[in-house]
């Protein structure tokens, strides 16, 4: 039996597992949303935990939060930022549409790990308030969005655009390297008239080169967060100033160009930036890999004999290419 | 399949971008969620297929001359010299009687060796060019 203790939130008590950090709500969630074996994506957790102490700058700047609970949360946000805490995020993706439980685990992990550092008890609330001081001036609905762009932009910019540009610019090597081969070209399967293999793997450096650009310009949209918009949009219990100075904080925490949405009940009531990234975008670069990856499927190694051979060999030997079956002595990919 | 299961994520993300209620939309976590399993399954992917596909491709250079060298499609250059119909000719007679391209032009006599020598170069085809008949 595993050690339990009350939290509790607007709605009354609630047992929780001693050792975890989450809190009422965060039980609740895991209690009757649980469904499937989908965890919201971790990436979620690092970009909240951005968010959370851009706002705890934004808000300890005007005044709103003590130099105490700002420096607590700060210090919890690193540790998570640090790769810390990441097992106290136990919720599944299949919850609430705005995410609101996300954002209260969130919360609850924040205010209960500056428990621990201010030596008060788990489920204490003080010195930091879930709702009054982690959450100050936000909503989920203005949170999770803006949190959501944050996960976004930050995997693109830091992982996806330097793997497409390392695969564009092994291609590109490849076209310098094969600029005089000439070989016959092939439409409909079929013969068709000669180009130099340079030229047509030029074509699928050129789609890549494309598609950077096309993913750099759906980040336009991504870039404009809701956080200041609060419940609808109109900004309740966020002050002044707050959307801006919050939006700056991100801004200079990720490196990237986010600013305050001009509108946020567009970017509230729809998530058309993240539509156009992934139906747009990663589509054609989903596509366009297809591309160059079906040529080379109908080119395969050269130990096939009778098919079409252009290649004499494809990648390194390395420990994952392995044997194509138990059949097929000597047959391999 | 990771570009199919990347395509597959776009659909759900676009049907959770119509989802917009009242003053907010409400399928915000799927949308994340299929948005960053897209990225991961991207940038895996192509980081996999640079390493261990394209890095160390190489050219079957004697299969690729074999078949420039065989390919009845080289006849494209003869057009503007002897006639669509003549060169359609010639690689209809080629493809019949298993002959060279080359063979099947000088059996035919539409061309002589030297012209035909100097017209079907493959180093010429792959950019603008048009064979101009012998003075």
């Amino acid at each position: 039996m595993t050690d339990i203790r009350k939290e509790t939130d607007s709605l009354g008590e609630v047992d929780v597992p001693a050792d975890k950090l989450w809190g009422a709500q965060t039980q609740r969630s895991l209690e009757h949303f649980s469904i499937g074996k989908d965890l919201i994506p971790r990436e979620m957790i690092t970009a909240y935990a951005t968010l959370k102490k851009a706002a705890a700058n934004a808000n300890y700047a005007g005044k709103r939060l003590d130099q105490k609970r700002h420096d607590l949360i700060v210090q919890v946000c690193d540790e998570i930022l640090a790769g810390q805490h990441q097992d106290m995020f136990p919720l599944h993706v299949w919850m609430t549409g705005s995410g609101t439980q996300f954002n209260m685990n969130v919360n609850e992990v924040i205010s209960n790990r500056c428990c621990q550092i201010a030596g008060t008890p788990l489920g204490d609330k003080t010195p930091v308030h879930p709702n009054d001081h982690v959450n100050m001036a936000q909503s989920s609905n203005d949170s999770f969005p803006s949190a959501m762009n944050i996960a976004a932009a930050v995997n693109v910019k830091q992982r996806l655009i330097p793997a497409v540009k390392a695969l564009r610019d092994a291609i590109a090597t490849k076209v310098t390297e094969w600029n005089d081969v000439i070989k016959i070209g092939r439409t409909h399967m079929q013969d068709a008239t000669p180009l130099t293999l340079g030229q047509e793997w030029s074509g699928y450096e050129g789609v890549l080169a494309d598609d950077l650009d096309r993913i750099e310009d759906a980040l336009k949209g991504i870039y404009r967060l809701a956080l200041g918009g609060t419940a609808v949009g109109t900004g309740i219990n966020s002050a002044p100033g707050f959307a801006e100075a919050a939006a700056a904080e991100i801004a200079k925490l990720t490196g990237l160009p986010f600013v305050t949405a001009p509108n946020k009940f567009t970017v509230q009531g729809a998530h058309d930036a993240q539509v156009h990234l992934a139906l747009q975008d990663r589509q054609r670069c989903s596509t366009h890999v297809l591309w160059p990856a079906s040529r080379l499927r109908r080119t395969p190694d050269s130990r096939e004999r009778t098919w079409l051979l252009d290649y004499a060999g494809q990648g390194k030997p390395h420990p994952s290419r392995s044997p194509h079956d138990g059949c097929r002595p000597g047959d391999g990919q | 399949m990771v570009a199919v299961q990347v395509m597959a994520n776009d659909v759900a993300v676009g049907f959770g971008g119509a989802g917009g209620y009242l003053e907010m939309n409400v399928y915000k976590p799927l949308i994340i969620y299929n948005v960053t399993h897209s990225i991961t399954l991207m940038t895996d992917s192509c980081t996999n297929f640079r390493k261990f596909l394209v890095e160390g491709t190489k050219p079957n250079l004697k299969k690729i001359n074999e078949y420039v060298e065989r390919s009845l499609m080289l006849v494209t250059a003869l057009s503007p010299v002897i006639g669509y119909d003549k060169a359609s000719k010639i690689a209809h007679y080629a493809m019949d009687n298993d002959l060279t391209l080359k063979e099947a032009a000088l059996k035919l006599g539409f061309v002589t060796e030297a012209e035909f020598d100097r017209v079907v170069d493959p180093k010429k085809m792959v950019k603008p060019y048009v064979a101009a008949a012998a003075a």
